[in-house]
């Protein structure tokens, strides 16, 4: 199948806004991107090779299958009332190898690398996370939305806190 | 270390206080003393039933610094070794867990069985050994392996007492949690590990700390209430989570010591009944009877034993063991524990709640985390030396209290409420006695 260019670039930009919103810990504007009925799901590994991919039967590191589940955690942070997230790490996510692998005009499947940098204040320390996007977006006016994000961390070894905005 | 150079860092004075110095948490010394008298050379959790059942599976793990195989033979039956060829000391399984009739060291091929026993040694016949080389002295080197209710405990220690005296009044609750299912437990497919700035014997205190829920969990709580509350007004609220919320721990359930270090908490949970295994009350009810099944399913506890791991069974089932990197770093592998053969919306349910509290990526443990790396920080602070465990001193009685002996319980202690801070003498008398029997 052939891709369209300016949709792949297109895609890629809308992918580049969501970091971004991230790293600038603009929340409601990271919210508006999402679908009510969104997927954020980040599973664990079962082993060295092993993904878990049912999460029905299988333990998921992050598995929000509402957007009120994303804000949950955006409450959370807004809250004052977690002491881990008093002191927000300062991120940049960065984001690359973004391919179209189906697209459609209901929906489109992107495939995406990350790497998402934090330094943490609290513990003069810096850590990353590094793995896969694996998004399902709608074409929604001249942008998209997101339907679901999953996130395939590579290094899964956590130091202190593994958050939505850590991936 | 010299007793004399420990004994003084713990005050014990019965109904009047009790104290640790610090530096229990600081001193390298102190530290490196621990891995030699608590960690070597008593029984350390190291896996379940569930991850390696069958014939020839294989585990691996570290107890201590020290790496190791847990192994399970062709007849079904538990070993332990050293993970070190006794060739040259290369690690021999390098994988998490396997399957294997034989296990080859990757490095010169020595090849050796899940018993241990050495097979082959490559180009024997061309060797030149001295006469006195035997072949049968290379076997693997073995370390002491059992288990109870499908939990394993491995020990350095080859003369350390047997595992059911070690694990004492732990094994009341430990069979509480194996027959929620006829067939037993087995933990999920996931697992995930994290480290903290922080000494090990927080990760000890804090999972039997019912005194901090409502302040460190606040936002937990507060989220649980405001889930329960939108979902029940209709108002675009959902709520497929279903937090379990306990009864106050500094007003209501208690605490027992159950001998060599091990603790634990109980408090009430008034929606038990959202819980995966309160999906199926009824039938528990009918199985185990109604004051077993109470429990079971609607009664949080979480069991400490000493010194690496605990049972949590109520928010949801977790199975969180550790160990020291340094006297101010930790590593914690956390999995969820299950009934096998439950429903499938049991499993979902008690996944959902897994995930929301526990781990380093859900809603509570970092906030833990973050206090125990504030308290290593504080710590530092010397010129302020001592801390006391003396909350709930005055109702702490010798021996069991109206709930144990219903259960059949024994305990060294007991005391009326989940936020008592008392439950630390069991653990510190426990660390104070493996210290000196051990020193010098």
């Amino acid at each position: 199948m052939a891709i369209d260019q300016q949709l792949t670039a297109d895609v890629a930009d809308f992918l580049f806004y969501e970091a971004d919103l991230l790293d600038r810990q603009d929340w409601d504007q990271w919210l508006n991107l999402y679908e009510d009925d969104c997927l954020f799901w980040v599973p664990a590994w079962d082993d060295d090779t092993v993904l878990c991919e049912n999460p029905d039967n299988e333990v998921s590191l992050i598995y929000l299958d509402d957007k009120n589940r994303l804000k949950d955690r955006v409450w959370r942070i807004n809250s004052g009332l977690s002491s881990s997230l008093v002191r927000m790490p300062r991120m940049a996510h960065l984001v690359s190898n973004v391919r179209i692998i189906e697209a459609s005009s209901e929906r489109i499947i992107v495939h995406a690398k990350f790497q998402a940098n934090a330094y943490k204040l609290d513990e003069y320390r810096v850590d990353f996370f590094f793995g896969d996007y694996h998004f399902e977006l709608l074409p929604k006016g001249d942008s998209f939305s997101i339907k679901s994000k999953k996130v395939i961390i590579r290094n899964d070894i956590i130091p202190r806190q593994l958050d939505f905005f850590s991936v | 270390m010299k007793s004399d150079d420990i004994k003084w860092r713990v005050i014990d004075k019965p109904g009047e206080t009790f104290k640790v110095h610090r530096s229990i948490y600081t001193d390298p010394e102190i530290y490196q003393t621990e891995l030699e008298n608590i960690y070597e050379s008593n029984w350390i959790y190291v896996a379940h039933d569930s991850q390696l059942p069958n014939p020839n599976d294989y585990f691996t793990t570290m107890v201590g610094r020290q790496p190791v195989i847990i192994s399970r033979d062709k007849t079904g039956e538990l070993h332990g070794f050293i993970n070190a060829c006794t060739h040259r000391g290369a690690k021999i399984c390098r994988k998490k867990k396997g399957n294997a009739k034989n296990w080859s060291c990757p490095y010169h091929g020595w090849v050796f069985n899940p018993e241990g026993k050495i097979l082959d040694i490559k180009s024997l016949d061309s060797a030149e050994f001295p006469d006195s080389f035997n072949m049968q002295d290379y076997d693997l080197t073995a370390i002491k392996v059992d288990s109870y209710a499908g939990f394993i405990f491995a020990s350095l220690n080859t003369d350390v007492q047997s595992l059911d005296d070690h694990l004492a009044g732990a094994k009341v609750f430990m069979d509480l949690f194996n027959e929620q299912s006829t067939e037993g437990l087995e933990i999920l497919p996931g697992s995930s590990m994290y480290t903290h700035h922080g000494n090990w014997k927080m990760q000890a205190e804090n999972g039997v700390d019912g005194y901090h829920l409502d302040i460190v969990h606040a936002s937990y709580l507060q989220l649980a209430a405001l889930r329960a509350k939108e979902a029940a007004e209709a108002a675009g609220g959902t709520d497929s989570i279903k937090a379990i919320q306990p009864t106050n721990p500094d007003v209501s359930g208690g605490n027992y010591s159950l001998g060599n270090g091990h603790v634990m908490i109980w408090i009430d949970i008034p929606n038990f009944r959202d819980r995966g295994l309160g999906l199926q009350y009824d039938d528990l009810v009918s199985r185990v009877g109604e004051g077993k099944a109470k429990w079971m399913a609607g009664r949080l506890r979480q069991v400490m034993i000493y010194p690496n791991v605990i049972l949590f069974d109520g928010i949801s089932t977790q199975v969180r063991h550790w160990r020291p990197l340094s006297h101010e770093e930790t590593e914690v592998t956390v999995n969820c524990i299950a009934p096998v053969g439950e429903p499938v919306e049991a499993r979902r349910r008690r996944l959902r709640q897994y995930e929301d509290f526990y781990g380093a990526s859900g809603l509570a443990t970092p906030d833990d985390l973050t206090e125990f790396d504030a308290c290593q920080e504080g710590y530092n602070g010397i010129t302020s030396p001592w801390q006391d465990f003396d909350r709930g001193m005055k109702s702490h009685i010798m021996g069991a209290d109206e709930e144990a002996k219903h259960l059949g319980l024994e305990p060294e202690s007991s005391a009326p409420r989940a936020a008592d801070e008392s439950i630390y003498h069991g653990e510190y008398r426990q660390w104070l006695k493996l210290m000196i029997d051990g020193a010098d």
